[in-house]
Order: C-alpha cells, then sequence, then structure tokens
C-alpha cells in the first residue's frame, strides 16, 4: 500500500490515481449487450450502473456501456434489480 | 413519402434474440423457428442466422420462469418487417421475450451458407425443471431446486473441461488419461 501511489497532502487532500479508461486499450473488449460476463463488473451488487466517476470509464465508453446494460437487462442477462 | 422511395433504401441489418419458454416441446420450439423464417421471407427480408443458445438461467423471473431458451437471429429487411415480426412475436405465446436491435455494420452481400440457418432443439428434460411450491417458496421446507445463483450463471458459459478435471482426479488413471484426451478437443470446439 505504501508505494502503490503518491499520498495528497498532510491535510487530508483524497488520494488520486491516474487510470485510463479500461475501452479505450489497444486490446479492449467490445462492449456488447450479449456479454453479460463483461458488463458485470460495472453494475453493483444491487444491480445498478457504476458511475463514471468510481468506474473511470470515458463518457464515450460509458454511453456504450450503459446502453449496453440497459439492453442486457431487457432480455434477462443482467437483474433490473435484486430485490424482489 | 411513397412506397417506391422506401423499396429504393437498401436493406438494413437486425438482430434479434427472442425467449421461448423453457418448457416448450422441440416441436413447438421448430414450429416458432418456421414461422419466423415465413414472416422474414413473406415481408422481403433474408434471413442471414440462426443460433440456439439453449436454455440458460434468466437474471429475474418472466411468465413465472426461472430459465428460457435463448434463439439468436440475424436478418436483412426494412422497418415494416421489424413491425410485422414484432406483431408476429407478441401473438406467439411460447415467446415470453423478444429484443431487435438494429446493427451498425453495413449488410453483406455475400451468400448464406444455409448451415446458418439450422434450427435444432434438444428435447426437454422435465427434470431439470423443478418448480418450486409456495411452501418452498416461502422457506417452511427444504428446497430441492434452489435458484440458480450468480455463480451458476456464469459457470453456464464457462468451459465445461474444468468440471471434466474434477471428477476425473479421484478416479482410475485410465479415466484420467480419456479426460485428458478430451480436454484439448473441448477447447478447439469453443
Amino acid at each position: 500500500m505504501e508505494n502503490e501511489e503518491p499520498r495528497g497532502d498532510k491535510d487530508g487532500m483524497r488520494r488520486t490515481r491516474t487510470r485510463g479508461c479500461p475501452f479505450c486499450a489497444n486490446d479492449a473488449p467490445a462492449i456488447s449487450y450479449k456479454d453479460p460476463g463483461l458488463l458485470r463488473y460495472f453494475i453493483t451488487e444491487r444491480g445498478k450502473i457504476v458511475p463514471r466517476r468510481v468506474s473511470g470509464i470515458c463518457a464515450k465508453h460509458q454511453r456504450a456501456l450503459t446502453l449496453a446494460i440497459k439492453r442486457a437487462r431487457v432480455i434477462a442477462f443482467l437483474p433490473y434489480t435484486t430485490n424482489y | 413519402m411513397s412506397s417506391a422511395a422506401a423499396a429504393k433504401l437498401p436493406p438494413r441489418s437486425y438482430e434479434v434474440i427472442y425467449i421461448l419458454r423453457p418448457d416448450i416441446s422441440k416441436e413447438a420450439a421448430e414450429r416458432v423457428a418456421q414461422r419466423v423464417t415465413d414472416v422474414v421471407s413473406r415481408e422481403g427480408g433474408v434471413l442471414t442466422l440462426v443460433e440456439n443458445w439453449g436454455r440458460r438461467p434468466l437474471a429475474y423471473d418472466i411468465a413465472h420462469k426461472r430459465r428460457g431458451l435463448y434463439v439468436y437471429i440475424n436478418y436483412l429487411g426494412d422497418g415494416a418487417l421489424v413491425t410485422e415480426l414484432e406483431r408476429n412475436f407478441r401473438m406467439i405465446d411460447e415467446v415470453i421475450r423478444f429484443q431487435t436491435v438494429k446493427l451498425e455494420d453495413a449488410p453483406e452481400s455475400g451468400e448464406i451458407d444455409p448451415e446458418l440457418l439450422k434450427f435444432e432443439v434438444e428435447e426437454f428434460n422435465p427434470e431439470e425443471e423443478v418448480e418450486r411450491t409456495l411452501e418452498q417458496e416461502l422457506g417452511l421446507v427444504n428446497s430441492p431446486a434452489p435458484r440458480p445463483s450468480k455463480e451458476e450463471f456464469d459457470a453456464e458459459t464457462t468451459e465445461e473441461s474444468a468440471s471434466d478435471d474434477v471428477e476425473a482426479a479421484p478416479a482410475s488413471e485410465e479415466k484420467t488419461a480419456e479426460s485428458v484426451e478430451e480436454t484439448p478437443a473441448d477447447k478447439e470446439a469453443e
């Protein structure tokens, strides 16, 4: 943990970590609603879509991912909610 | 807009996933597939791909079913065909869910392999589909058929060779040798 990333100032600044969008990488997998195994990484335990500020995905790919997750829900690859 | 103007538009490529009831018979599933084929050809479309994805667990109940028989098709056609096909899906009771998606890719003009249009369904095995009674649902009785968990859902999509290895481990040497032979073949098949 110590040498993982630079710490902020002593007065409690948040740790920052620069990390690229995983879907912008050259060997990135294609975002498809037919791949629930991949989409599962980007939903919470309750089935909500993980926000961009948490997952670090760029805006373009977050839009594609959101569409894919919503399509996957329609054909019951992913749950709308786990609370039923 | 006249119909002549609409006819000049190049056909678009669509993909559809429809889900059939899990307890559907082989004949009924083939009847649905035949009806889809008829509708597409009647409306001037071209069916380019038919895939049976088998009985998979649903992420949530649809029509009180926990599993569904997934069928994936691709076709070329226009908007009128999409409307007509979806109207037909609504009328077929065996279809519990469907979704049409327009593909971005330009339609290919190449020849279609008729092998891709074959539709095969395995016979329904009622032992797989043990519906739970109300008492079991409420946890009053020990349940013989627990709801498929997330792990099972994922496991269905992964290779079967992993489970082969587990079974082969305590078995005799002959069986172990067999499973070693089978494992690369399984991977090639995928």
